[in-house]
């Protein structure tokens, strides 16, 4: 189970990581089990803006024996094959800290960017999964437990969303089912796939959005979110409201987001989201192509 | 020939007085498994079925000589249970039991290598060497003894391609279920070697699934160890989206290979011959060995 961005907030705080931040971060670092051998091991990669699948090949790594936990050498070790010298004397101890995080919460995967701000360290896209077989167990883990992933269909129902789990790597909402399956359409005969359909046609809420892009995050293949809106009852300004107020509420959400709004407001709508520093496109071929590359970069 | 397990090996199983124990012991007895003790810890000094039963495992293994096991416990002291019986030193261990946490898996995976224990599983149905010995609960009749050694993700998968072994005319060997979670005892790359190396396995079958990287490891070693015998690979899930979450957790891994294609083209590039289905494993093990079948 992924965990909620607000959830790996929570634990990323415990690290002593102070907020989210903003900027693209200049480090990626990641904790994770090797399926199959059980090799535990800690990847840094330079962020470069690839996205974490691209970045784990790159990364420089070190093995962690499960039974010793994460030395501070082995952390200074695989900060200075990943270029972060400057980090060296700092990164023990959050580096440990992530570690004991990732124990505590029998975590199979947690990653994060990482930037040094004034403050100290700052975050941005963490994610983390921890393990189903652990939750009933784990007090840490019962907390986050989710109300609604028995049912996801019907809670986001309740949200006037229609939603069908699909198998792809691209979260997609919009606005009107014969819309969001010709953006699944043109998805696939661009190589992408959808990771689910929201048809958010019960209107465009801050409530209805923020459900939806936390719906998408938990998908486990999902690697871009894209929002495609023609609007035409639907006001496209109220749209771009909505998105920004689902950000604000999610924070550090953890996909790249391809947002593509026309129809009636949508110049407003786009000058609402630029001012936030968000870009946005208008022609939906446009977007969907920008939203199978980010998808297809992670997949190569 | 067989690989692991055979009817002169004697075996314990732990929580042996309990009803799935005692229910797997009686089968595994009739099939002709070597069970020379029990463990309950507060049973110890009494007889169940026969069998003698000790307070713990260490125990056991000083009066029986025992070098194998087997746990049928509650899930919640499975993994103690297991920690037991690597401490007491036997070397092979088979864990049947689902739901075990991962991170549980990382230890016992860790002591298991360092005392030299071949554990099997968790959440797998065990090892049969047909005709001698079995140590899980799989449906026995489907196999009978011959020399194709079978190494399978999935239970249930390990049984169809038995069963098609068997109608082919082609008996196994060894078949091994070494589960599907994401951190098990043993894999691929750890039994390839022992088929390789006994000298009543012929033919080697791989039966893997999306998700994961272990048929990667075993293409990998494949491609390092030229192996003196063929290895026929079977893996599921090409019609399953490479996200999706299967039945298995193993499934979720996704980010290091773990595509259908990938697997299919990782192993065959090693020298692996391809099968699509169960009747295909047999078909394609029947070509590689003329004069094995028996009709």
């Amino acid at each position: 189970m992924w965990l909620l961005p607000e959830q790996v907030a929570r634990v990323l705080r415990e690290c002593g990581l102070g907020e989210a931040s903003a900027s693209v971060p200049e480090a990626w670092l990641a904790v994770e089990i090797e399926p199959g051998n059980g090799v535990v091991r800690l990847r840094v990669a330079q962020w470069q803006d690839s996205p974490p699948d691209i970045l784990r090949t790159r990364s420089s790594a070190v093995t962690i024996d499960p039974r010793y936990g994460l030395w501070d050498n082995q952390s200074r070790e695989v900060m200075v094959k990943a270029g972060f010298r400057r980090w060296n004397r700092e990164s023990p101890q959050l580096l440990r800290r992530l570690w004991e995080v990732f124990r505590e919460y029998e975590l199979l995967l947690l990653e994060t960017g990482l930037s040094l701000g004034e403050e100290g360290f700052c975050y941005a896209r963490g994610r983390m999964l921890c393990d189903d077989n652990a939750i009933d167990r784990n007090e840490r883990l019962e907390r986050f437990r989710d109300p609604v992933a028995g049912e996801p269909a019907h809670a986001m129902k309740a949200h006037g969303i229609d939603y069908v789990e699909l198998r792809g790597e691209i979260g997609l909402l919009s606005v009107g089912a014969g819309e969001t399956m010709a953006t699944m359409d043109l998805l696939d005969a661009s190589g992408g796939r959808a990771a689910c359909f929201m048809d958010c046609s019960g209107g465009f809420g801050a409530d209805a959005v923020t459900a939806a892009l936390r719906r998408a995050c938990m998908l486990s293949g999902v690697r871009v979110m894209l929002v495609n809106i023609f609007g035409g009852v639907t006001r496209v300004d109220g749209v771009a409201e909505s998105i920004l107020a689902a950000l604000e509420r999610i924070p550090g959400f953890p996909l790249p987001l391809v947002i593509r709004l026309e129809g009636t407001g949508a110049s407003r709508g786009r000058e609402l989201l630029a001012a936030k520093g968000l870009p946005s496109h208008t022609a939906l071929r446009d977007a969907v192509e920008a939203a199978v590359a980010l998808a297809g970069q992670g997949a190569a | 020939m067989s690989i692991l397990l055979d009817e002169a090996t004697r075996v314990l199983v732990q929580g042996l007085t309990g009803r799935e124990g005692s229910f797997h012991a009686r089968i595994m007895r009739e099939y002709g498994t070597r069970i020379v003790g029990g463990v309950t810890p507060g049973k110890g000094g009494t007889d169940h079925d026969g069998i003698p039963v000790f307070d713990t495992v260490a125990e056991a293994r000083d009066a029986t000589g025992a070098e194998a096991s087997i746990i049928f416990v509650p899930r919640s002291s499975a993994v103690d249970s297991a920690a037991e019986a690597i401490r007491a030193g036997l070397r092979l261990l088979v864990c049947t039991t689902d739901g075990i946490p991962v991170h549980d898996m990382l230890l016992l995976r860790a002591m298991a290598r360092e005392s030299g224990c071949t554990l099997v599983g968790p959440n797998c149905p065990g090892v049969i060497s047909p005709g001698k010995s079995k140590l899980g609960f799989m449906p026995s009749h489907v196999y009978v003894q011959g020399s194709v050694g079978v190494i399978a993700k999935s239970g249930s998968l390990s049984y169809e391609v038995a069963y098609e072994l068997t109608r082919a005319g082609l008996g196994q060997s060894t078949v091994v279920g070494i589960g599907g979670d994401p951190v098990k005892g043993c894999s691929f790359v750890d039994l390839l070697p022992m088929f390789a190396d006994d000298p009543g396995t012929r033919v080697i079958v791989l039966l893997g699934e999306i998700g994961g990287s272990e048929e990667e490891g075993a293409a990998r070693w494949m491609e390092r160890n030229r192996l003196p015998k063929p290895v026929i690979a079977y893996v599921v899930g090409r019609t399953a989206p490479p996200s999706l979450k299967m039945g298995h957790p193993g499934t979720l891994f996704v980010w290091d290979g773990g595509r259908h294609e990938g697997k299919v083209e990782r192993l065959r590039a090693a020298g692996a011959l391809i099968a699509g289905s169960p009747w295909d494993v047999a078909a394609v093990a029947r070509a590689e060995m003329p004069g094995e079948v028996r009709e």
